[in-house]
């Protein structure tokens, strides 16, 4: 791209700085595409967890909900075939015991099946966000330097033209005068 | 009058094109330096069209992911209220109406029962309900309530009164309070589910929300992307241009220094 030719070893050197910038902003638009991707990775990653995060919660609502209802019931079934005033015995006594057992065991159930999972899919989920801004603080950070280096390379073209151009009025000036 | 042309075609704004018929004349220029400037500027629009419609599409995509953000943010909030109202709702149904009815069922059953400490029981709800009646009225609680209270603590009375020969009464209250216990407790639980379920739809929405931001925010990089090439093409135009308008000035410059050698020597 910077092919300038000139015999002036500042053109010279101007020349090599260009091809060295151009190098830079290559490998940071490289850089900045390679960000966005790892950024883009990690968005789905977590969206993914979240969506793991959502179906667990509604799991642990359907044990949960399934175990109190089922709960209730047999302790409604056995409190119902026990005698007014008289201890529960026998199938009752079991009925009502085991179904307050489970009306206990349906939040920690619920938890269990479904509130843990969801907080770990949650917990991934913000890892995974925590990534997408790192991701993206590389990306920021590519393109700054790359808006640098092509300011640079807009200074060096500027001073290298206006040497050459120094250099060709000389030229000129030395043969009018001769 | 082609560098003229190609000037004006390469100084408006980078989206502009200069005309095809002025690029041919150009490119067929006898003047290397002409013919350059005008292969650059044929080569940069063939770069920044697409330029352009890179931003274009990535304007629409951004509308549409945007009105999907704000859909996704919306439905996350209603199942949110749901999930709340549903959340609320079970724990009054499963906490609060579920002992009432357990405390009212084993009252019943000690009543029923005829047990020695019955009538202590009853005259315990029968001032519990007329205490909390007027407490409530007074609090601002809904006349209606306070009324049913009021009148609920009346008939429990007017019955404790006579509760010998209203056995089978609190027998059936008994039953029908612990029936109740577990209905609400049911009623409880399936509420619960509910919030859950809704739960999860909010969590998807949100989720679904946090999708539609990173394809926002991929779309402004590639847009981005697009309007660099596009800078960067107006930059390469200037700069061949500038050189171009160098070339021109020193050719002159050149020819005056010559002239001017000519007529010393002459």
């Amino acid at each position: 791209m910077n092919d300038i030719g000139s015999s002036d070893p500042m053109v010279q050197l101007a020349a090599l700085m260009l091809e060295a910038d151009e190098l830079r902003a290559k490998t940071d638009e490289d850089e900045l595409r390679a960000a966005q991707r790892a950024r883009m990775q990690a968005l789905d990653a977590e969206v993914h967890a979240l969506h793991e995060a959502a179906h667990q919660t509604r799991v642990g609502a359907v044990v949960g909900g399934i175990a109190a209802a089922a709960g209730g019931a047999a302790a409604a079934l056995g409190s119902g075939l026990t005698p007014v005033g008289k201890q529960p015995t026998g199938d009752a006594g079991v009925l009502l015991k085991s179904g307050e057992a489970l009306e206990q065991l349906a939040g920690p159930l619920g938890r269990l099946f479904g509130d843990a999972p969801s907080l770990d899919a949650q917990a991934d989920a913000k890892q995974a966000e925590q990534q997408a801004a790192d991701a993206g603080t590389r990306r920021d950070l590519a393109q700054q330097h790359h808006d640098r280096v092509r300011s640079e390379q807009d200074r060096t073209i500027a001073t290298t033209e206006s040497i050459i151009e120094s250099e060709a009025q000389g030229n000129w000036a030395l043969i009018a005068n001769v | 009058m082609a560098t003229e042309a190609l000037s004006n075609g390469t100084t408006r704004a980078p989206d502009a094109v200069v005309g095809d018929e002025t690029l041919v004349d150009a490119l067929a220029s006898t003047d290397p330096a002409i013919a350059l400037l005008a292969l650059q500027t044929a080569s940069n629009q063939a770069r920044t069209a697409d330029a352009r419609e890179g931003v274009e599409e990535q304007t629409r995509l951004i509308e549409e992911l945007r009105e999907q953000m704000k859909s996704a943010m919306k439905r996350a909030e209603e199942a949110q209220e749901s999930s709340g109202f549903w959340g609320d709702l079970g724990n009054v149904l499963g906490g609060d109406v579920a002992s009432i009815c357990g405390v009212i069922a084993t009252a019943a059953a000690i009543v029923a029962s005829g047990g020695a400490a019955a009538p202590m029981v009853l005259a315990l709800v029968t001032a519990g309900m007329s205490v909390t009646a007027d407490v409530g009225g007074r609090l601002g609680l809904d006349p209606k309530i306070c009324m049913g209270l009021a009148g609920a603590g009346a008939l429990v009375g007017v019955l404790g009164g006579n509760f010998r020969s209203a056995t089978g009464f609190w027998s059936t209250l008994a039953r029908v309070g612990n029936a109740s216990q577990g209905v609400a407790a049911a009623g409880g639980s399936g509420a619960t589910l509910v919030a859950g379920q809704y739960q999860g739809d909010a969590l998807d929405a949100r989720a679904d929300a946090k999708h539609a931001e990173g394809q926002e925010a991929d779309a402004w990089m590639r847009m981005q992307l697009a309007l660099d090439i596009l800078q960067d093409a107006a930059r390469d135009l200037d700069r061949a241009e500038r050189t171009v308008s160098n070339i021109e000035s020193d050719k002159s410059a050149g020819h005056s220094a010559i002239i001017a050698h000519m007529g010393g020597a002459s």
